[in-house]
């Protein structure tokens, strides 16, 4: 980089030689100023835009009219645009400028400027509110990573994680798209880490194959910590889970457990014992994972885990649901309910109820299946969480039909499936679909079921289940044959010919 | 800095080269009741602030209406957002009932003035003591910009996404009745998945379904916009291409450089025909010599 003021007659080679380098224009219009508005005008390109108050900031020394005299000038730069109110250098350029920022020579005095800029937003971030409050509070912690690194990235993790507790995606995407602008700058453990949280991000969004490449590129990395490999193992086997793919599952469950054997997170091996458990019950291996789950619920109740206690108890109530033991099974999902009472955790409540409820459906006792399905979606409409919206109703479809209430029911089948298509849960979608046109052809409305077993056909194929697609078309195919009709009702109408033809004769007879 | 900011846009069009298709394809969609998207991309630099500008002087011209939205790396204008924006800049008088339900779903103990009807629940407003009924047909309700979902009363994402959508396009489309109205938004590539969903879902359908006659939008960002098939003939994708040498010996001239052709097809091979490389090359140029005449 050459910060060379730049004559006219040198202009032609010092043309060529920028046209060699990313931002090299930039460089060469630098050149031309004065070195002291040129230094300030870099400087700006720190923030994501300026106005004379953040010069001032820059710059302590400069007044008022000299810090709007400034920005006048540097509108007049083809680079340099206004945005409501403020001004903007192209992205294009400022990321070039951003960047020069990060080198060696120039770190010492980049980590000044950023602090005084975090300071500028900390003070903003206290006196804004709504919106404007978010905004100061995202540009605070983007100064703070460069002027202090280790606190900035806490900050940027605290607010990614709470962001993305309460399922404000878009802001995490902003919160991502703000630290990547630190690059290679940023320390190698914490840069995976960025990565990681977008495979978190990318799995929020059930962008699974994206999510899946980010944890494997953390992974793939020799610099990841034992307590990034076990949570992006871990992360695959939730992954996994999802889809159904049970094998996948339990090897990257296993890789999660050894990578946690380094790892001093008591809780992060209780989750993973949790998912592991989860694929011996989905795959019949009950004994092994009850095994497993009284081991666990020993050593939580040991440390005093009580979240993952809650955990535990909730798998095993499934674990005894699914060996048809659904009076123990209620038992320990209301232990698990009680305890998450107690610690007032109302979302964590949803799945638990959702569980008693289905419990209760095994047992044929649908009202109190229906009140506990009731209060379990409640909370998932509090939430704001589609898929647990989507299959809480999936699940109360059941219910409502078994109650007598048939058009509830296939509403209901309808929101769910509409739900799932939102998060792009085909197979779920597909599941829904297919239930309501056994709902339909039960009631002999053979159109509606039809159309229904069409579109969870379709809905399979687009989940890639060739076997379940398989099954639905065999039902599609028994609807179709409903609209020919039975072979009684061709020999009834070829006898009442006949009958008509023999009357029509005999009336010609006696003509 | 008001001045400041109309200098830099007389500038900016005074200095605008090319991009003919894309201002007549802009006029079309003006004229055109069905067409209600342009969609243009191109990489970065290549001139698409400054094609907004012309536009948007284009209908300066025309005495027509317009709203922005830029995207930028500080603040992700949500759906939320997008419609506050959007209502700031048709005027708030039509959105009453869209304010009302911003502020009930973000408000902690806040109560809805006006009904989904549009009605007025004269009753429940404690604010409106001594206020006669036909006063409140004037009523203003004034947002208080939170942007978290209120604590206590916790409706689902989205059912509150639906009903603010709902309440807002019958706004948006009372407040942009009678002449073309243009919304331009710019730096697409940098709003989030969800937000992009809901704009083509949840936005860009309802003109497409003609519930948002005379509204035009227009969508500038690096990455290609892929509408799905049902807004085939409603929007149109249009990518911006480099300049060439005849767009920038244009550019030279109006920038009132006239150092021929060598020069221009010297700035061509340096810059690629990007705008943005382009005209920081002029800017240096004309800074030497300014500092060369200076001398």
């Amino acid at each position: 980089m050459n910060d060379r003021p730049l004559s006219l007659a040198d202009f032609t080679a010092a043309l060529q030689a920028a046209a060699q380098d990313p931002g090299g224009s930039v460089e060469l219009l630098l050149r031309t100023l004065p070195p002291r508005k040129a230094a300030l005008l870099r400087a700006a390109a720190i923030s994501h835009d300026f106005d004379a108050d953040l010069l001032q900031v820059l710059e302590p020394g400069l007044g008022q009219t000299q810090a709007e005299t400034l920005c006048t000038e540097f509108l007049k730069l083809s680079m340099v645009t206004t945005v409501e109110g403020a001004l903007k250098i192209h992205d294009q350029a400022r990321q070039h400028l951003f960047r020069s920022w990060l080198g060696a020579d120039r770190r010492e005095a980049f980590r000044d400027l950023s602090g005084r800029l975090a300071a500028h937003f900390e003070a903003l971030k206290q006196t804004a509110v709504g919106a404007a409050q978010s905004v100061a509070e995202n540009r605070q912690i983007f100064h703070l990573i460069g002027a202090n690194e280790a606190a900035g990235f806490e900050a940027f993790k605290t607010r990614f994680q709470s962001a993305r507790k309460q399922f404000e995606l878009a802001e995490c995407e902003a919160l991502l798209r703000l630290v990547r602008e630190y690059g290679e700058s940023i320390e190698p453990v914490r840069r995976l880490w960025i990565i990681h949280l977008e495979g978190d991000l990318r799995a929020d969004l059930r962008r699974f194959d994206e999510a899946k490449a980010a944890y494997q590129a953390v992974l793939a990395d020799p610099q990841a910590t034992p307590e990034l490999r076990a949570r992006s193992w871990y992360r695959i086997g939730n992954l996994e889970r999802e889809q159904r793919h049970w094998a996948e599952a339990e090897t990257a469950y296993g890789e999660a457990r050894n990578a946690a054997a380094a790892v001093k997170s008591e809780g992060l091996g209780f989750r993973i014992t949790d998912g592991l458990t989860a694929v011996y019950r989905e795959t019949g291996r009950l004994d092994e994972a009850e095994a497993m789950l009284e081991r666990a619920i020993k050593r939580a109740g040991e440390v005093g885990n009580r979240a993952s206690l809650t955990v535990f108890y909730n798998s095993m109530g499934m674990l005894l649901q699914k060996r048809g033991d659904t009076g123990p099974a209620i038992e320990a999902f209301k232990q698990s309910l009680a305890r998450l009472h107690e610690e007032g955790e109302t979302f964590r409540q949803a799945q638990v109820l959702n569980n008693l409820g289905l419990a209760y459906a095994d047992r044929t006792e649908w009202a109190e299946s229906q009140r506990y399905l009731e209060d379990c979606l409640r909370i998932e409409e509090q939430r704001g969480h589609t898929l647990g919206q989507a299959k809480t109703l999936h699940n109360l479809v059941r219910a409502y039909i078994a109650l007598g209430q048939e058009s509830k029911g296939l509403e209901t089948a309808e929101r769910a499936a509409g739900l799932f298509v939102d998060v792009r849960d085909w197979f779920h979608a597909a599941v829904v679909k297919r239930m309501m046109g056994r709902i339909q052809r039960r009631a002999r409305r053979y159109p509606e079921a039809r159309k229904a077993f069409g579109e969870s056909l379709g809905l399979f194929q687009q989940a890639g289940d060739d076997g379940e697609a398989a099954a639905t078309q065999v039902e599609l195919s028994e609807v179709e044959r409903r609209r020919r009709l039975p072979w009684y009702i061709w020999v009834a109408l070829v006898l009442f010919g006949l009958l008509v033809l023999v009357f029509l004769l005999a009336i010609a007879g006696d003509l | 800095m008001p001045e400041a900011a109309a200098g830099y846009l007389d500038a900016l069009l005074a200095e605008f080269v090319n991009r003919e298709d894309e201002v007549k394809a802009f006029i079309r969609l003006l004229e055109d009741g069905t067409r209600t998207v342009l969609a243009v991309w191109g990489e970065g630099g290549v001139g698409k602030t400054s094609l907004q500008a012309k536009m948007k002087h284009e209908l300066a011209l025309r005495s027509l209406r317009k709203a922005e939205i830029a995207w930028n790396d500080t603040y992700n204008y949500d759906y939320l957002a997008i419609m506050r924006k959007l209502r700031d800049d048709c005027g708030v008088d039509h959105f009453k009932s869209f304010t009302d339900l911003v502020n009930y779903f973000t408000v902690p103990e806040y109560n809805l003035n006006i009904n989904l009807q549009g009605g007025v629940n004269v009753l429940q407003d404690a604010k409106l003591e001594n206020t006669q009924v036909r006063d409140i047909t004037g009523i203003v309700i004034k947002d208080l910009m939170l942007d978290k979902p209120r604590t206590d009363k916790d409706v689902p994402e989205a059912e509150r996404v639906m009903r603010l959508t709902d309440a807002f396009i019958p706004g948006l489309a009372a407040a942009t009745a009678g002449a073309p109205f243009v919304i331009f938004m710019d730096a697409a590539e940098k709003m989030a998945d969800k937000t992009r969903s809901w704009i083509w879902d949840g936005l860009l359908t309802h003109a497409r379904d003609g519930k948002l006659p005379g509204v035009k939008f227009v969508i500038c960002g690096r990455a290609e916009p892929k509408p799905d098939a049902s807004f085939k003939y409603t929007c149109q994708v249009r990518q911006l291409q480099p300049l060439k040498l005849e767009h920038i010996e244009a550019y030279l001239e109006k920038r009132g450089l006239k150092q021929g052709r060598e020069f221009a097809m010297l700035l061509l091979a340096v810059s690629k025909g990007n705008i943005l490389e382009l005209s920081n090359q002029v800017d240096a140029y004309l800074n030497l010599m300014e500092a060369a005449q200076g001398r």
